[in-house]
């Protein structure tokens, strides 16, 4: 299913690590789950997401992302396509500063065209909107719990944050969104 | 909205997402297969770039710089050149002479003392 080139085949096999052909099958069985979590790291642009999850695939495979079993394979792999979304928007956003120092013209990457961003329905985009206007840690919070259906423990793993902050991000999203999915409903 | 609507609606919301997502998935071999030459292309080639053009203009800038050469130190014959006026040794008090003061401040007597003949060898005085 894989191509092996050589980098990717020296996978350390410590007590802890997985070994390949495991990773490939969990990578496989997560893939649908993995896209949708990459989506929401990346509000929703859909060539971003995929990027990103290039870069997270590659980082496991080549064994720069290590599993060491601290927690489950997905609380782990979701916690790496979130660092390395940040990491890639970070970058992106320095790329743009330094264009800008060298009176170039900046990369704009509007995640208001309708062919960057993942639309699916009109219900969809209507939820889209919705979440962009929550907090990053509120949008991620309830995506983690309904979306992947993981616990609130699960979620504050996968977000590096302690419980007790992912409860109380979790409460007030859940309020927000809940009022302004009521809105929009309303709207419509 | 009491609790369990607002729940439901999310619920649900999040569900009508999911499975709107789940129909545009991408092929997961399509992204394993570009991940490694975009990766590598993405950051190598201008750190390498950049890295030999900063070689080159250190290496330029170097060859282009006027040297410097160290200067031969001239020594002096004199011990009194050499030594510092404002420089005390600490072992200088050792060469002070008791009464040396008085001593230079004693008027020459201005008489010459009579010319002896005095033989160079003994044998010779008859």
């Amino acid at each position: 299913m894989f191509p092996e080139p050589a980098r990717l085949r020296r996978l350390k096999l410590t007590k802890h690590t997985m070994v390949r052909d495991e990773i490939e099958a969990e990578l496989e069985r997560l893939h649908a789950d993995s896209f949708g979590w990459a989506l929401s790291c990346c509000a929703r642009n859909r060539s971003e997401a995929e990027e990103v999850l290039q870069m997270v695939y590659l980082k496991v495979l080549d064994g720069s992302a290590r599993f060491k079993g601290r927690a489950s394979f997905q609380t782990w792999l979701f916690g790496v396509i979130r660092r390395t979304a940040l990491h890639q928007r970070r970058t992106f956003a320095v790329r743009n500063r330094l264009r800008g120092l060298l009176l170039m013209q900046p990369i704009h990457v509007d995640e208001k065209r309708p062919d960057a961003l993942f639309d699916g329905d009109v219900r969809s985009q209507h939820i889209g909107q919705c979440l962009t206007r929550l907090s990053s840690r509120q949008r991620e919070v309830l995506q983690l719990v309904y979306y992947h259906e993981m616990t609130i423990e699960q979620a504050a793993n996968v977000m590096n944050i302690s419980l007790g902050s992912a409860r109380t991000h979790y409460a007030r999203g859940k309020a927000n969104l809940a009022y302004m999915l009521k809105e929009a409903e309303g709207e419509r | 909205m009491n609790d369990k609507q607002a729940q439901d609606s999310i619920r649900d919301a999040f569900q009508h997402l999911r499975k709107v997502d789940r129909n545009a998935v991408p092929p997961i071999s399509r992204l394993i297969i570009n991940a490694e030459p975009n990766e590598r292309s993405s950051w190598r080639l201008p750190a390498v770039t950049v890295g030999a053009i900063a070689l080159a203009v250190i290496g330029l800038v170097a060859w282009l710089m006027p040297v410097n050469k160290p200067s031969i130190p001239v020594f002096s014959d004199t011990y009194d050149e050499l030594l510092d006026p404002l420089t005390e040794m600490p072992t200088d008090f050792l060469l002070e002479i008791p009464g040396d003061r008085l001593a230079s401040a004693t008027p020459e007597f201005l008489t010459t003392l009579p010319d002896y003949l005095i033989p160079e060898d003994p044998q010779d005085v008859d």
